[in-house]
């Protein structure tokens, strides 16, 4: 490879900072603000995105970045703490609450924590702009 | 429908007339798509001597009909099966390599089913939009990814 072509892979901090760090749902989640830099392999090993106001930062390793965009830094996976915060609607779009707490195994929610406790993932049957509960978690509950 | 006891009821069917669900009752209930966004409110009611055929939803100024059979549950809000397309407008483009290419400004629709045949793309105000054909979309959940590198 000549010089000319590693340059031409090769980015600067510039082009990272400042963007957009976009995840698989296409959410931006935040701006990207910090380079985490192993002192010792001196490898790039993750960033931190600034969420906004009153939310807490979130570090992505690098493992979880699919590419650096040219407006945005493209995430592979989506970060299951963005789910703080969703509005909980039963099947008939009744609010039951909002989601306090997200567990999850290997990066997939497998259940959620609100005021009533947990839902698993198998009472849950959309998690887009709100969590919308299937029918039959309203069964198991006026049991 | 409640407050039945009150009034006389003629009807040869056996079903309790009071489980009927009354057509002012759907006035001003709210419209959640699939994903649980609120696309606004009920306006109007359409129906044959059969029963409701759908329900005319709006939201400021745009106005949309939505089939009854795409409703999910009608008992709180209008709860639907499916993710309107024109939720797409307004939401931002990114094509393959994380290039901003603007905002959905129209969709291009197949026929009155839910799906589409292109988006309408705008950076900005005064910049002639890009049509992009719906096989060019990886994802469009939150915003649109590209699965192409646009220059």
């Amino acid at each position: 490879m000549n010089k000319m072509a590693a340059r031409k892979k090769t980015i600067t901090s510039d082009d990272i900072l400042g963007k957009d760090a976009v995840d698989l749902d296409g959410e931006i989640l935040g701006v990207t603000t910090k380079l985490h830099i192993d002192k010792d392999s001196k490898k790039l090993v993750g960033i931190t995105i600034d969420s906004g106001f009153m939310k807490p930062d979130l570090f992505i390793g690098i493992n979880y970045i699919k590419n650096f965009g040219i407006d945005s830094v493209f995430l592979g996976k989506i970060p299951v703490s963005k789910y703080v915060g969703l509005q909980v609607l039963d099947s008939k779009g009744k609010l039951i609450g909002k989601v306090k707490k997200v567990h999850s195994k290997r990066n997939k929610v497998d259940s959620i924590e609100i005021s009533h406790g947990l839902i698993s993932i198998h009472d849950i049957a959309e998690i887009g702009v709100s969590v919308i509960l299937k029918e039959r978690y309203k069964i198991k509950e006026s049991k | 429908m409640k407050d039945l006891k009150k009034i006389e009821i003629f009807t040869p069917r056996k079903e309790d007339v009071s489980k009927f669900n009354s057509v002012m009752g759907y006035i001003k209930k709210k419209i959640v798509s699939k994903s649980g966004e609120v696309m606004g409110e009920v306006k109007d009611v359409l129906f044959t001597a059969k029963g409701v055929k759908g329900i005319i939803g709006g939201k400021l100024l745009s106005k949309f009909y939505i089939d009854s059979a795409y409703f999910n549950s009608v008992d709180g809000k209008i709860m639907l099966s499916i993710d309107p397309v024109m939720l797409l407008v307004g939401k931002d483009v990114f094509d393959a390599d994380g290039r901003l290419l603007g905002k959905v400004i129209d969709v291009v629709r197949k026929s009155k089913l839910n799906n589409f045949k292109s988006i309408i793309v705008k950076r900005k105000f005064y910049s002639k939009g890009v049509e992009i054909p719906k096989s060019e979309i990886k994802t469009s959940k939150k915003n649109i990814i590209l699965n192409k590198v646009y220059e």
